[in-house]
């Protein structure tokens, strides 16, 4: 290594290291409000609309098909179960629920019931703070089946979820510079010059 | 020799001892001893306590670097935080493996913590503030600091673990390599200002009537006390000192002995409790000193900017005194904070890329520089054209720097995807 190069190399190092000096402090809080913590139990926290929270379940627009019972992929807990259908047959031969259980003990959130509703009736739900703590200290896996009621009262996801979506509500400070793809042709603004 | 002959010229501890001593009988020898000890009692407080606000710095300033707040809980904004942290140490079960070496294995951090502790005694915090003002205080505190390396080495071998001894030889090498160009970029200012002495080194930059830079140009009475700080003169050794001292005292990036994310712990492994907290205890009290030498050496201790001698003139003595204190504590914990950025900006180097930083470009750096300055001195040349040669070096490497031909490997473009197709092109 010659001379020339080595004093490139040690002018080289000391820029990078001001260089990273100074992205470092173009975050300090002083400057500029960069913070991304949330202090949680303290400050609310926004879930974003994609969130897989707790269920919300409709009772109104159920048809019992029980397809949700069949696409759940996990046994539960307490129950046989994650998702437990009860139904009685009434007038007309119509199916009509009774009871609709979630057991939160197993469930994984993996929205299979979702997917599987044919009319909307299992819905994605926001709400992440499924811990409770329990008055009397009596630690009852049985509190954490849901029933029908509770299960409504859920509040819902601001949406289902997509692609398009999330990128939409995620909140960013900076946007991410996208490169342009290659080997497409430009899009046409509609002007022609 | 009595002790304070030796020692307690003009020490504002002496003083106060003497005055105490007056209270309980004591000749004018003891009570100076007594107040020398009172001093070192009041500077270990006073080391413990900053040292728990360096953590709760550090903390903060790294959380604020990287998007996050740091503590926040314990006290407002995490103030209690650290003091929490060290009385959890504190109330921790000391645990000595049942294949160590016992007595070797609790004797090293207290040696580790002695040698970080040593340092402050020749340390001047203003023009009377220190304990001795040894003659030799810049040579005391360079052998002082490399004691830790034994300590170290020490702990390593007595924990009967390979990793810890690994590490201990890893911070051996180290401490080894990086004490000659640290001792080396000290004697710059030591060399221009002729004297090994704290006190005299600062005071000395504008002792013959002020204005050693502008005076050698012919001007005279010119309030500019921050010209004859000897960065200005000998911005390349300050550079040097700076990383020489970072290096010597394993602060990141040159942690390489304790990288916490690449060998478990380091040397201090099967530490626990307040064996462990001395070590911790040890290495930031070596950061705050290596702030301190660098505020001492090259940024004017506790001058003023401007017109500092015509300032405190006009002053009371005890003001005068605080305000050179402040002034001290300010420059220090500037130093510090620049320590501090450089641990959440730069990524750790690789044991040969220490090696060869220390013996490859500091050591002939500064080897190169004690020459040119003696010779400067030597000769009678006037300040300025050394600050001049060393700052025109300066910008020539810097300007090298800039004109670098970056290969296809130091190209660090992040490569992000095509764009999601959102929908037929209107």
């Amino acid at each position: 290594m010659t001379l020339a190069n080595l004093l490139t190399e040690m002018g080289y190092t000391l820029i990078s290291c001001f260089n990273g000096l100074r992205i470092v402090w173009r975050n300090v809080r002083l400057f500029r409000k960069r913070k991304q913590t949330v202090l949680y139990p303290i400050e609310e926290i926004v879930v974003p609309p994609s969130y897989r929270g707790a269920l919300v379940f409709r009772p109104e627009r159920c048809i019992v098909c029980e397809l949700c019972e069949k696409a759940c992929p996990v046994p539960g807990t307490r129950t046989e179960k994650t998702i437990e259908l009860y139904h009685h047959v009434g007038g007309n031969k119509k199916r009509e629920l009774d009871e609709f259980y979630i057991d939160y003990g197993s469930c994984i959130n993996c929205y299979l019931c979702v997917e599987a509703c044919p009319v909307d009736a299992l819905l994605p739900g926001s709400n992440f703070e499924l811990a409770t703590i329990d008055p009397f200290a009596q630690y009852d896996r049985s509190r954490m089946i849901f029933g029908m009621r509770q299960l409504d009262a859920q509040p819902e996801s601001a949406d289902q979820g997509t692609f398009e979506t999330a990128h939409q509500h995620t909140p960013r400070r900076r946007k991410l510079k996208v490169l342009e793809p290659i080997g497409e042709e430009p899009v046409p603004t509609g002007k022609s010059e | 020799m009595p002790l304070h002959a030796l020692v307690a010229s003009g020490s504002l501890w002496a003083a106060l001892g003497e005055w105490l001593g007056g209270f309980l009988n004591l000749n004018s020898g003891r009570g100076q001893a007594l107040g020398l000890f009172l001093g070192a009692v009041v500077a270990l407080l006073i080391i413990m306590g900053v040292v728990t606000y360096m953590i709760w710095w550090l903390r903060k300033l790294v959380g604020w670097m990287q998007s996050r707040l740091g503590p926040m809980h314990v006290g407002t904004h995490g103030l209690l935080q650290t003091p929490a942290d060290a009385l959890k140490l504190l109330s921790k079960e000391g645990i000595i493996p049942t294949l160590a070496d016992r007595a070797m294995f609790i004797v090293a951090p207290a040696i580790v913590f002695i040698a970080a502790y040593l340092a402050y005694v020749t340390i001047p915090l203003t023009p009377r503030l220190y304990i001795a003002d040894l003659n030799v205080g810049v040579v005391f505190v360079s052998a002082v600091s490399s004691i830790t390396v034994i300590g170290i080495v020490l702990g390593g071998w007595a924990s009967n673990n390979k990793y810890a001894l690994v590490s201990a030889f890893r911070s051996a090498a180290q401490v080894v390599s990086y004490e000659v160009p640290f001792a080396l970029a000290a004697l710059g200012p030591v060399m221009l200002a002729g004297t090994f002495s704290f006190v005299e080194l600062v005071n000395g930059a504008q002792a013959q009537a002020g204005n050693q830079l502008l005076g050698s140009l012919g001007i005279r009475g010119a309030p500019t006390t921050f010209l004859d700080w000897f960065i200005v003169s000998q911005p390349i050794c300050f550079l040097c000192f700076l990383i020489a001292g970072m290096a010597e005292n394993n602060v990141t990036p040159f942690d390489i002995v304790e990288a916490e994310s690449e060998i478990v712990a380091g040397f201090h492994i099967e530490y626990s409790g307040m064996k462990f907290a001395l070590f911790f205890l040890a290495e930031f009290a070596n950061t705050l000193t290596i702030s301190i030498l660098t505020v001492l050496l090259f940024l004017g201790g506790w001058q003023f900017p401007v017109a500092d001698a015509a300032l405190v003139g006009s002053m009371p003595e005890p003001l005068a005194a605080a305000f050179h204190l402040g002034i001290f504590v300010v420059k220090t914990l500037a130093v510090i904070t620049l320590i501090f950025s450089f641990r959440a900006a730069l990524p750790r180097v690789r044991v040969d890329q220490l090696m060869d930083l220390g013996w490859k470009v500091l050591i002939p750096i500064t080897l190169v520089n004690l020459l040119l300055t003696g010779g400067f001195v030597t000769c009678g040349v006037p300040r300025i054209w050394l600050a001049a040669f060393n700052w025109v070096i300066l910008g020539g490497v810097l300007w090298m720097g800039t004109r670098k031909k970056l290969g296809a490997a130091d190209v660090t473009t992040p490569v992000i995807g095509p764009a999601p197709t959102r929908g037929p092109a209107v």
